[in-house]
């Protein structure tokens, strides 16, 4: 019995490697016994004929691995076709509801995800004159002074917050000194117009979007609670947003009425927020910067962590705060370690974590990166 | 079946970028592998397509948050690992599979009444069948999906050792199972079986 170790072979030369000592369990990895066995002896087969006449007594091992790979394949349980087509109907239905996307090839610079959520809208405080091309209004004084909905105006000249009452149901919490105007929203959409700070607390809707327009930018969501801070003149505004998801554009891209009328737009998820600036017309999303565990998703007690994997820690700290955490070093996943974390804020638990195991972690946009860090310390 | 790792790498950052093409692909190519790995799990299969479902809802909605990735089947099989696990630990009324009971090393004493028409394959079946959840999940998805131990590892959330062991451990018992029969079917199996 010879040893080949060619670094080729063709259907002449059998072996690249010792097949002498190959089990079973050899053979159900090696890529042309897999190639033989899944299609039920179609390919490779000259191969596998001369294997038999030259290793006889490999038989056994052979009929064993292809038995294996048979019994395991008779015991999936494979689902029915039309199983398949339905869930993909489903699919394609829930994707068309959540993506506003146009045929046009996308920027990788906006994200796109479903509307509805809690927004924190804040405008920044570059001060400068900026003048409006054709388009909608940026201004809120212009804007309401435009439509033809009967608005009511709340100023809240008071030096604390007023709470404002609206027709559906949903509140706004204005700031002392910002200004509000909203009607009774007997039309298909809830438009209201923000000059200032308020923090929104909406009632959900599906069939009634609720818009903010608040200068430069326009707010739409669902139903969700979210910050919106947005003042006239200043160039540059804020999105945050507490529970449920919102989408943001820029307000002289939209028709007035509440439609975008170029895809350019940002969705935002629980903790996260976004400046728009609109001297360069840019967005920028971050996350906030005290990032609160999402409603529903447990209490603190699932925190408290014993001798677990750091990949199912880290898993469930995304599905708790509604972030995206990655580590760059997979052999973390498995590593386990005991960390009791409880209600302390998310980057604390990071920092406790990455602690343990040396390793860092660096928030890019709305993500969280984690690197480095080694199981054994 | 040789896994192509730049076509996955492809696919994967195609779909990422809002590729719909893409994206049926990877529905198309790993749903039945999904499907039957998740009915391991959880027994009726309304949830599991449910799973499924959400699994690839989620995938879409997140799709620009989602690094490059080289092995599709292996990201999938993760995440609806870990979303069965949240399913059914959070229904206790689901027929729940025991997740905790994994190297259990009974002796599985080898039947000595071999039904004389039983074969090979008949019996490697009933084996299978009858060993603990966890084992056959170890065993399907090393020899049946050929993931890598590094992989399972991961995927079940538990040490490449325990792994390893299980591995061991079920192909010991299969062997001494299935010996009996050996000299009996070999050449029968061999010559008939193509």
């Amino acid at each position: 019995m010879y040893i080949y170790n060619a670094k080729y072979d063709t259907l002449n030369t059998l072996t690249l490697k010792d097949y002498r000592n190959y089990k079973a369990e050899d053979f159900l990895h090696d890529e042309r016994f897999r190639a033989w066995v899944i299609s039920k002896g179609k390919q490779e087969t000259a191969y596998w004929e001369k294997f038999k006449t030259d290793f006889p007594d490999k038989a056994g091992e052979l009929t064993l691995a292809k038995s294996l790979y048979l019994s395991l394949d008779h015991l999936q349980v494979l689902p029915e076709k039309k199983a398949k087509d339905r869930v993909w109907a489903q699919l394609e239905r829930s994707i068309l509801e959540s993506s506003l996307e146009t045929s046009n090839s996308r920027s990788p610079f906006y994200r796109w995800w479903m509307a509805a959520a809690a927004i924190l809208i804040m405008a920044g405080v570059a001060w400068s004159l900026r003048s409006t091309f054709s388009g909608a209004p940026v201004e809120y004084g212009k804007q309401i002074s435009q439509t033809e909905i009967p608005l009511h105006e709340k100023i809240n000249t008071s030096k604390k917050e007023q709470i404002i009452s609206l027709k559906d149901g949903s509140t706004v919490r204005l700031k002392s000194g910002s200004k509000l105007s909203y009607s009774d929203f007997a039309l298909k959409d809830r438009i209201v117009y923000l000059d200032g700070e308020g923090y929104f607390d909406i009632v959900k809707d599906p069939t009634k979007p609720f818009i903010v327009y608040a200068g430069h930018i326009v707010v739409q969501v669902v139903g969700t609670r979210f910050h919106v801070h947005s003042n006239t003149g200043n160039t540059k505004s804020n999105v945050a947003v507490t529970s449920g998801k919102v989408k943001v554009f820029a307000a002289d891209k939209s028709d007035g009425l509440g439609k975008d009328t170029e895809s350019l737009a940002v969705y935002l998820s629980p903790n996260q927020q976004v400046v728009f600036d609109a001297n360069t017309n840019k967005f920028k999303t971050s996350l906030v910067e005290k990032p609160v565990q999402l409603e529903g998703t447990g209490d603190a007690k699932q925190f408290y962590f014993t001798n677990t994997s750091v990949g199912g820690i880290l898993h469930t700290l995304e599905t708790a705060y509604g972030v995206s955490i990655r580590s760059e070093n997979t052999k973390l996943e498995s590593c386990k370690i005991t960390a009791p974390l409880g209600d302390l804020p998310l980057f604390r638990k990071l920092d406790i974590i990455c602690q343990t195991i040396g390793a860092t972690y660096e928030v890019f946009g709305t993500e969280i990166v984690i690197s480095g860090g080694d199981c054994n310390l | 079946m040789i896994r192509n790792t730049t076509n996955d790498a492809e696919i994967w950052d195609a779909f990422r970028l809002g590729d719909k093409t893409a994206y049926g692909k990877i529905y198309e190519l790993y749903f039945d592998a999904l499907y039957a790995y998740g009915k391991k799990f959880l027994l009726d299969s309304a949830q599991v397509e449910d799973a499924i479902q959400d699994l690839f809802i989620n995938l879409w909605r997140s799709k620009a948050r989602l690094s490059a990735v080289d092995n599709i089947k292996y990201y999938l099989f993760r995440s609806l690992r870990r979303d069965i696990h949240r399913i059914s630990e959070k229904d206790k009324t689901l027929e729940k599979i025991d997740f905790d009971s994994f190297l259990v090393n009974q002796d599985h004493p080898a039947d000595e009444s071999a039904t004389s028409d039983s074969d090979l394959l008949q019996r490697l079946t009933s084996i299978l069948e009858n060993l603990p959840k966890r084992k056959l999940e170890a065993i399907t998805l090393r020899y049946f999906e050929n993931f890598s131990i590094e992989e399972i590892a991961v995927i079940m959330d538990v040490s490449e050792k325990t792994v390893r062991n299980t591995l061991h451990n079920s192909m010991i018992l299969l062997r001494k199972n299935s010996k009996l029969l050996y000299t009996l079917i070999l050449l029968t199996l061999v010559f008939l079986w193509f």
